[in-house]
């Protein structure tokens, strides 16, 4: 069976989980799986692999003088919008502004540590089939395809006169802004409208 | 046709005396509603003046002169010449920007007036007029018209009261002032000083408790002829109903804070060099139950903790005087030190008070965006710590007074049975004095009895007294533990929900895959696995239950046994997760006759503190226990390489109540505990010499044992 090509990036900081039988399950479902102790080396890993798809599995208690899991969180989100994050906490006393931002910045779902190795490859899978099946990583995915070259060309016109290049674009799908939005909904829309027109053909 | 005419009311000279001599029943009245006026009309000083009182004689003056709104000729002419204005009631707040609720009643300063004295000067001026405004009123021309129109003979024509003619005129001044002043002559009485003394209670109560409102009021008293009235400032009656004052002040020439110390038992105030948030004007008010309720009586409001004002204005919270309580929070943390219910704590519902600041000295606290907070930088953290502390003495000083007071309820126990004793010893001396009466013996035999009956209820009476003092210990044992509890149960959850996850998904594993070859390094990994957490949580299990077990229990404790299972087992993961490395040296042969929970909390307390203190270090952390036998003493040594103590806190960390770390949960038991503990079994505790270099603390426990 081929392996999923999303990488899953583990942001956690006691080592012995690497060791964790979760880590040899996972790997015979993903390709890639990478470990990152301090969320500081996490978040450059996701600024220099902003064009490969990831799903981030993050502990939400890092010790007091890191970064926060949760500060963690709001950097990812100034990053990307749309890379899914899957929430591991063996913490018991989330409060409930920690809950708000959580939810708010759209986490995919919560697994406590108590998870067995099952719910843990299931969650990343459907995180992954999620990421496959959302237009904006579509878009994004295609984007990336071209050169740095093209990418910074100006590509899309409105009608109001602005004018974007794929990396504009880019910037746009994943900090979900709303030019981003309905440039994703405008596709969708047009997707939908070929379809049907060419139904015999499905 | 009929003309029509009218006629119109008016009023006899007794009228006046009967409105003003039915309103204001006394002087002391009668000066408290003319302040009132003062409050009313947004001053925020007032000066009530007696001179040459006593003896009473032409010289005599009061002089009440404040610096409010004034007023212009229409209000004189409309509002202070009319009799039964309802100039007052029109709203019950004063003129923006103050906005303060009125005090006074209506219309009856004027006959106030009458009650101090026959002859009145008022002097007004509002701001920006160019002209004074000078009225002088005499009342004794009224009493002279009263006594005319009274005596049998009087023919001449009834002057009314409505027709007597006061003079007034305008004077050029200063276009800035404003206020009025009431220049009373002629008084009707002496004012000695006890009569000034009742004034002075009385205009207290104007004084808010919560001192500087937004638009502060202060009262001066100037008495010339008196010593304690030399322009005596009015303090708040509140206030002065407070079981302990403390004032702190500073000076900056010098460069020194004044900060609280016990001496003698007693609290004295101690110069020390400048904090790092600045020079700090701190009045702490801390009121005993009885105190509390007479606040209650006099103000209708309730103690509520300690403000900080910058520049005579309120900051945060915000709040102002008589807002809702639920919204003011304890910004300092003095509740947050608290684990509820515990004793000999003071808290917001105890104090009152309030921190002065300034922008020129204190320029590093600072608003926080929000407005409902400060700044939570190091100067900030500095002026809690500092409050905290001056609290924190404040609680020891009680608490020794407490003690005190006990120790001599027990020596007064101890001393009424041995009277009662000596007292028998005579009795029966007595009774064998041959020549003593029969009647006598007698009554001596009935004493003798009620004696023994006395005897009795002493004894009882001591005996409970004992009882809710041991009761008291075990409350406080029992109440230490379960701090030491809470911080464990966290960690305990913590352990149980890591270890439980890995040991399901090691079974997992070994249940899914077993036998597949490819995977049999893993399958030898799992079963390791899962046999290393068992233990772990065995251990922990175990821990646990020993708090269920009774305090007192003592017992030989293999003390290598029990520093390497906290160390190496019980911490291990939080360890793991803080990156801090635990090293044990322990002889093997060591065993101590002690209670094993509290020798566990007292590893506990210590572990806890060392968290903290390596919290923000980089690099290396390490925590170590070691154990010697030295002669006839176990000394333990317990380092870490953390931040350590700095030399201003070293005498003061074993203190109850001392904490620098708050924030991070620490109640200022632990290491109170931890010598409260090591003192019941006779040894010692004490700060030594950093083990880790370069920065780190290391502790010194001597415990004397017995082999």
């Amino acid at each position: 069976m081929e392996k999923r090509k999303t990488t899953i990036l583990v942001v956690e900081d006691i080592r012995d989980f690497q060791d964790d039988p979760f880590v040899v399950e996972t790997e015979l479902v993903f390709e890639t799986l990478i470990f990152k102790e301090k969320t500081s080396d996490a978040v450059s890993y996701i600024k220099e692999n902003l064009s490969s798809k990831i799903i981030i599995l993050l502990d939400i208690a890092f010790s007091a003088n890191q970064m926060d899991g949760i500060k963690f969180l709001e950097e990812l989100r100034s990053l990307s919008k749309i890379i899914p994050v899957v929430i591991w906490s063996g913490k018991d006393n989330i409060t409930e502004d920690e809950y708000k931002k959580l939810i708010n910045d759209t986490t995919f779902a919560f697994l406590t540590k108590g998870a067995s190795s099952e719910e843990i490859v299931e969650t990343l899978s459907k995180a992954d089939d999620y990421l496959n099946s959302k237009v904006d990583s579509a878009i994004e995915s295609w984007l990336e395809s071209h050169s740095d070259e093209e990418k910074n060309k100006p590509f899309l016109a409105t009608s109001d006169g602005h004018s974007y290049s794929m990396n504009d674009l880019l910037r746009e799908i994943r900090m979900q802004t709303k030019f981003g939005q309905t440039l994703s909904m405008d596709i969708n829309k047009l997707t939908l409208d070929l379809l049907f027109r060419n139904k015999e053909s499905l | 046709m009929n003309d029509i005419t009218t006629l119109k009311y008016r009023f006899d000279v007794s009228a006046y005396r009967l409105l003003g001599r039915e309103l204001i029943t006394d002087r002391i009245t009668a000066l408290f509603e003319l302040v009132k006026n003062c409050y009313d009309a947004n001053s925020t000083e007032v000066h009530v003046e007696f001179f040459n009182v006593n003896p009473r004689s032409s010289e005599s003056k009061i002089i009440i002169k404040d610096n409010g709104i004034g007023m212009t000729f229409d209000d004189v002419r409309d509002k202070w010449m009319v009799i039964g204005t309802s100039s007052k009631r029109k709203s019950q707040t004063s003129p923006t920007p103050f906005n303060r609720k009125v005090t006074g009643r209506k219309g009856v300063g004027r006959f106030a007036v009458d009650k101090l004295g026959a002859k009145l000067l008022l002097k007004t001026k509002r701001k920006n007029s160019s002209k004074t405004l000078f009225l002088e009123t005499d009342w004794s021309i009224y009493e002279l018209e009263e006594n005319k129109q009274l005596s049998f003979d009087f023919t001449g024509e009834q002057k009314l009261f409505t027709d007597i003619e006061n003079q007034y005129w305008f004077e050029d001044s200063n276009n800035d002032e404003q206020g009025t002043t009431l220049t009373i002559t002629f008084l009707n009485e002496i004012w000695t000083q006890f009569d000034i003394d009742r004034a002075y209670k009385e205009l207290s109560k104007l004084i808010m408790p919560s001192f500087i409102q937004k638009y502060p009021f202060s009262i001066y008293i100037n008495a010339p002829q008196y010593q304690t009235y030399r322009n005596k400032k009015v303090e708040s009656l509140a206030i002065s109903e407070a079981t302990l004052k403390i004032e702190l002040g500073y000076n900056l020439e010098n460069r020194t804070q004044e900060t609280l110390e016990i001496k003698n038992n007693k609290l004295v105030k101690k110069d020390i060099t400048v904090p790092p948030c600045g020079f700090l004007g701190v009045s702490i008010y801390y009121y005993d139950l009885k105190a509390k309720s007479q606040y209650r009586k006099l103000t209708n409001d309730a103690i509520d903790g300690i403000k900080v004002y910058r520049d005579g204005i309120i900051a945060t919270p915000f709040a102002e005087y008589n807002a809702d309580r639920n919204v003011q929070k304890d910004l300092l943390g003095i509740d947050k030190r608290r684990w509820s219910g515990f004793f000999d704590k003071i808290g917001t519902r105890d104090l009152l008070g309030w921190i002065d600041i300034s922008v020129e000295r204190n320029p590093l606290i600072i608003d926080a965006t929000n407005r409902q907070d400060f700044v939570d930088n190091e100067a900030w953290q500095e002026l809690k710590k500092f409050t905290i502390k001056q609290i924190a003495k404040i609680e020891d000083f009680l608490k020794n007074k407490k003690e005190e007071v006990r120790t001599k309820t027990e020596s007064q126990f101890t001393g009424a049975k041995e009277d009662i004793s000596d007292l028998q010893k005579e009795i029966n001396l007595i009774k064998e004095i041959p020549a003593i009466p029969v009647e006598i013996k007698a009554k001596l035999d009935e004493v003798g009895k009620s004696l023994k009956k006395t005897q009795a209820s002493v004894n009882r009476s001591f005996k409970e007294y004992q009882e809710l003092k041991e009761e008291k210990k075990q409350q406080e044992n029992l109440f230490f533990s379960l701090v030491s509890l809470q911080t464990y149960a966290g960690m305990l959850s913590h352990i149980t929900r890591t270890s439980l996850g890995k040991i399901k998904r090691s079974a997992e594993f070994l249940y899914k895959r077993f036998p597949d070859p490819q995977f049999n390094r893993q399958f030898t990994k799992d079963s390791k696995r899962i046999y290393e957490e068992m233990n772990k949580l065995d251990k922990a299990v175990d821990f646990m239950l020993k708090y269920a077990k009774d305090d007192q229990f003592f017992e030989d404790i293999d003390i290598k046994q029990v520093v390497e299972n906290q160390l190496l087992n019980i911490y291990y993961d939080i360890f793991q997760k803080e990156n801090i490395i635990p090293i044990v040296e322990v002889n093997k042969e060591l065993s101590l006759y002690y209670n094993q929970k509290s020798f566990e909390d007292i590893l506990d307390n210590l572990i806890s503190n060392s968290m903290k203190a390596l919290s923000d270090k980089s690099g290396e952390k390490i925590i170590k226990c070691s154990v010697i036998i030295e002669k006839d003493k176990f000394l333990l040594f317990f380092s870490d390489n953390g931040c350590g103590i700095p030399e201003k806190d070293r005498d003061k960390i074993f203190d109850v109540f001392f904490t620098t770390t708050a924030e991070q949960g620490g109640a200022g038991l632990g290491l109170f505990i931890v010598k409260s503990r090591i003192e019941a079994l006779k040894g010692k505790i004490e700060l030594v010499e950093n083990e880790l270099k370069p920065t780190g603390t290391t502790f010194k426990i001597e415990l004397p044992f017995k082999k």
